[in-house]
């Protein structure tokens, strides 16, 4: 018997994949990754109002920080109003 | 200091941010402005260039190189020339507001860290105390004035105490602070509220001294036995960051307050929301700092000659930031002139925009909703004699009210520890 009968196309195991997990990037699954750009940041502290499981503030000086840099898919609309609403553009997601 | 030269400049406008017909008419100023000459020149108080849209508002605060903040004085006449407002006040260097780097990272580091959320939320329970003590005073008598009674004393008192100041002087320091925010810089009423900053700087000197010898846990003792760059503080120094935190805590949350105040007696359905739902007043706060531009503006020095949108700007030139305008950029924010409670993302500038973006802006937020939730709680009734309001005539600085007579069911104390 042929091997290559027996296995599935790369192709194929992707159509696969995505057919069952939409969101999924075509080659692997990977969650938005967000930074702050720290010499922006000035703490205005709107990320933390509109994401506060994923922005915290410093107990130093009130500067934003990145709880976790893995955004889940249930907290990407509110990581992108934090973006939006962050007056120094200082939040940068990929 | 570059001579202005008036041919030189484009975009003339007639406009003058401390005259009585901006505070009357301040928001469609602002728009005519932002419209027509968004980076607008105009010869009032020596010249300054007028800053009214949101984007432009953030290059210049994003970019500290060319746009300065030091106080400057002319070196023959010794007559104060740039500083945090325009016309500057009189007296020395607020820090770390009027200052430029080097000087203004040590400072603004020094500082930071008592005004962080961390520090900020340690002081709540006790603002809370504050706030009933304050309510405690007036509540069996059924009236009050929510400015004089409220919304001045507590952030005062709240300063005072970070400060470790005496509480019973509250007054001798809110008054005068509060007067030089609104009445002309012209008028004696003026010269007389500021003569006061003398008798301010002696008693926090007196108080430092003592923390010499008796240290406390308070930024008096912080300020007298702190060190920056492994060198004790000196007077002026001391004196400065006093004086911008003053100035920046005790009029600006009153006047915020105060604005929110009314603003609930006239729409008493939120009072309910307010009271129940701390995330609705969360957004909802950050909406009315945006909408009531309670600092309408702030100055700046070009300390190099720069191109900026479409204008030559000149070393020397002052530039008014107009905080209040940038939040009603249209560009920015959609039906930027309604207040919209639940807007969000509400990227403002209310706290400022770059570096200086205000220190005391969550220690403000806290005093804010404890006010907020003290009168929605104790006096949930209150009712505004509105033929005695009355507001700020010049807006320069800060958009307040210097008095908001009220009445209400009156109610019993709580008993909260008498200020």
């Amino acid at each position: 018997m042929n091997a290559g009968a027996l296995c599935l196309q790369v192709e194929d195991v992707t159509r696969l994949h995505v057919a069952r997990w939409p969101h999924a990037s075509a080659t692997r699954e990977e969650s938005m990754k967000v930074i702050i750009k720290s010499e922006v940041c000035v703490g205005h502290g709107m990320c933390v109002l509109a994401c506060p499981e994923i922005f915290s503030l410093s107990d130093e000086d009130g500067h934003a920080l990145v709880v976790d840099e893995n955004v889940p898919p249930q907290l990407e609309d509110a990581v992108d109003q934090a973006v939006r609403g962050c007056p120094e553009g200082a939040i940068e997601t990929a | 200091m570059a001579t202005i030269a008036q041919s030189g400049k484009k975009c003339p406008v007639s406009f003058n941010h401390e005259s009585p017909e901006h505070a009357a008419n301040w928001v469609k100023e602002f728009d005519e402005l932002r419209s027509t000459c968004p980076v607008a020149w105009t010869e009032a108080y020596g010249g300054y260039w007028v800053v009214t849209g949101y984007r432009d508002l953030i290059d210049v605060a994003q970019n500290p190189d060319a746009f300065g903040s030091a106080r400057t004085f002319d070196p023959v006449t010794g007559q104060v020339k740039t500083g945090a407002s325009i016309p500057a006040l009189p007296g020395t260097r607020g820090i770390p507001a009027e200052t430029d780097s080097p000087d203004w990272d040590a400072f603004r580091s020094f500082l930071n860290r008592r005004f962080a959320p961390k520090a900020v939320e340690e002081r709540r329970a006790r603002t809370e105390q504050i706030a009933a003590a304050l309510i405690d005073r007036v509540i069996e008598k059924g009236s009050f004035d929510i400015v004089d009674d409220f919304t001045n004393p507590l952030p005062a008192i709240a300063t005072m105490e970070i400060f470790g100041l005496p509480l019973d002087q509250w007054n001798e320091y809110a008054e005068p602070l509060h007067k030089m925010m609104y009445i002309p810089h012209d008028k004696p009423e003026f010269f007389e509220a500021a003569e006061k900053l003398h008798w301010m700087r002696d008693r926090i000197m007196e108080q430092i001294a003592l923390r010499r010898a008796d240290p406390k846990d308070d930024l008096l003792t912080y300020f007298a036995n702190g060190e920056i760059e492994g060198k004790k503080l000196n007077d002026d120094d001391i004196w400065g960051m006093s004086l911008n935190l003053l100035l920046g805590g005790v009029d600006t949350t009153t006047a915020l307050t105060s604005s929110v105040l009314i603003y609930l007696w006239k729409n008493p359905e939120m009072k309910k929301v307010f009271l129940e739902d701390a995330n609705a007043l969360s957004v909802a706060r950050e909406e009315f700092v945006r909408y009531f531009g309670t600092v309408h503006g702030i100055g700046r020095v070009a300390t190099k000659d720069v191109e900026f949108n479409g204008q030559q700007i000149d070393k020397g030139d002052r530039v008014y930031l107009a905080y209040a305008a940038a939040n009603r950029d249209p560009a920015i924010f959609e039906d930027a002139d309604q207040l919209k409670l639940d807007r969000f993302p509400n990227r403002h500038i209310g706290f400022g925009a770059g570096k200086h973006r205000c220190l005391g802006s969550f220690q403000a937020r806290m005093m804010f909703e404890t006010m907020i939730k003290e009168i929605l709680t104790r006096i949930p009734d209150y009712e505004i004699d509105d033929s005695k309001l009355a507001s700020y005539p010049s807006l320069g600085v800060i958009n307040g009210w210097i008095s908001i007579p009220a009445t209400f069911t009156p109610s019993v104390k709580v008993g909260a520890p008498e200020l």
